[in-house]
């Protein structure tokens, strides 16, 4: 039998983590929770989630501090994490997705769209085993060394070539409009603008391409780009 | 009145005055945040319930407009607050795509229109970009536009244009709407300055819209001209300096 996945809110304030254990509550999710990092690490040591929800504001240790420890602990680097922002937050954002947060959602939310992410997210531990190999199909990332194989072929891309086709893996089957690439892949560079998504997925794909794996990368017009794991 | 010739005392009062108030605005929407959140959140719940009558169905959908609308306000309130404060920093430019940008609000602006089938016509220089704060220019752009909508009756046509002319960037969005006389024209961009109150609370406007579109537009270096006459439309300018051009790649 699968093993539940485990979820951990933590978030200070009652009202917004009883929404989400209510929205939560018909997808089959074991939820714990904590109203501030204190109490998250308890829980922890209880039972180690699978995703956190952290929330951004927290009134001990500051969200991105905690995230940090996660991050910097070998128990705890592989928990995956999405941030509660608020709006005013764009660099904390940024800042927490270079530290190694999977993604974010801003409140206020649609509780639909949160599980939709959650459910992105976690999808991405059924590909990445313990080594760090991630495989779809013939397509192996190695993120030990950050090399890519297809069918034992090694395919040499570039630092960003890699970093992108790695968020696509670990992100599939969602759209993600090119602010949100741009966010996600090239944090805080200048000289850059949504031409060099699609310049970096054209490159990509090229490389892709001799062994039909580009078509892996979707376009979705007006939307953005999305990572099929399973093209027909 | 210039604010050199004032007594440096006074000036300083001023600037702290100013500074609380922005403060007691942004301290304000940030705090109301939270109870959005939790309506938003479980009015979205309540409504994907399958079991609901067609009464309470309705109850919970103008709720939910309702904490939509108070959403909108506080994320312009937001807005507005963080461009008046200048701390926006301008390492966060970049050269934006204006032609895809404005092919995404055109489509917008028709799922706005909806049942008023208005003829939104977009003719852009694709090779045109810009340097500037991508999420500001799609305020800016979204604002304008979404207004020739909100004020054209229905069946009316918005024509949106972006081109060059004079060494310059042109972006303007002409309208067969209901237009704006004379003596309103130069109170536009008032925080909550209405033409006509009944008629823009209906369209859902926060009244904040063009206050943000005038900050913008300072921070781009750029100016706003309107032309408009009542009952004929409406001609909304911005005009960028050359040195906000950019090339496409």
């Amino acid at each position: 039998m699968k093993p539940v996945t485990s979820i951990l809110i933590v978030e200070d304030e009652t009202p917004i983590r009883d929404m989400i254990k209510f929205a939560l509550s018909s997808t089959g999710f074991e939820i714990a929770e904590a109203k501030d990092v204190k109490e998250a690490q308890k829980e922890i040591a209880k039972k180690t989630p699978d995703l956190i929800l952290l929330d951004w504001m927290l009134p001990d240790i500051s969200g991105i501090d905690f995230l940090k420890q996660l991050k910097q602990q070998d128990n705890t680097k592989q928990i995956r994490i999405i941030m509660l922002t608020a709006r005013a937050e764009e660099d904390n954002k940024i800042k927490g997705l270079e530290i190694g947060a999977d993604d974010y959602i801003t409140k206020p939310f649609s509780p639909r769209e949160l599980i939709t992410r959650i459910k992105t997210i976690l999808r991405r531990g059924e590909l990445v085993a313990p080594d760090g190999i991630i495989k779809i199909d013939q397509l192996i990332l190695n993120t030990q060394n950050y090399s890519c194989k297809i069918a034992n072929n090694l395919i040499d891309l570039s630092k960003i070539e890699y970093k992108l086709l790695y968020f696509f893996v670990t992100h599939p089957n969602k759209v993600y409009s090119r602010e949100q690439l741009l966010n996600h892949v090239w944090s805080n560079e200048q000289d850059i603008s949504d031409r060099t998504v699609d310049v970096q997925i054209r490159r990509l794909r090229g490389q892709l391409q001799p062994y039909g794996y580009d078509k892996y990368i979707k376009t979705v017009h007006g939307h953005g780009y999305q990572f099929n794991s399973n093209p027909e | 009145m210039k604010k050199t010739t004032l007594p440096k005392k006074i000036v300083t009062h001023i600037q702290h005055l100013e500074r609380i108030r922005q403060d007691f605005v942004a301290n304000v929407s940030h705090e109301l945040r939270t109870p959005l959140t939790v309506m938003h959140g479980y009015l979205e719940l309540l409504l994907d319930e399958s079991k609901l009558n067609n009464a309470h169905k309705n109850i919970f959908l103008q709720m939910q407009q309702q904490t939509l609308r108070m959403e909108n306000l506080v994320e312009n309130l937001l807005l507005l607050s963080r461009l008046e404060s200048d701390e926006l920093e301008a390492k966060t430019e970049r050269s934006v795509d204006i032609v895809e940008l404005l092919s995404l609000i055109t489509q917008e602006a028709k799922t706005l229109s909806g049942a008023g089938k208005h003829k939104i016509i977009l003719s852009a220089d694709v090779k045109l970009n810009l340097m500037g704060h991508p999420e500001e220019l799609r305020s800016l752009f979204s604002n304008i536009i979404f207004n020739a909508v909100k004020y054209t009756p229905a069946s009316g046509e918005i024509n949106i244009r972006w081109f060059k002319k004079n060494n310059q960037a042109y972006f303007s969005v002409e309208d067969t709407g209901i237009g704006i006389a004379d003596e309103h024209i130069p109170r536009l961009t008032e925080r909550f300055y209405r033409v006509d109150p009944a008629r823009s609370r209906d369209s859902g406007g926060t009244g904040l819209g063009l206050a943000i579109v005038k900050h913008i537009l300072i921070r781009h270096n750029a100016k706003l001209k309107v032309q408009s006459e009542p009952n004929k439309g409406s001609i909304f300018t911005c005009i960028f300096p050359n040195k906000r051009k950019a090339a496409k790649k």
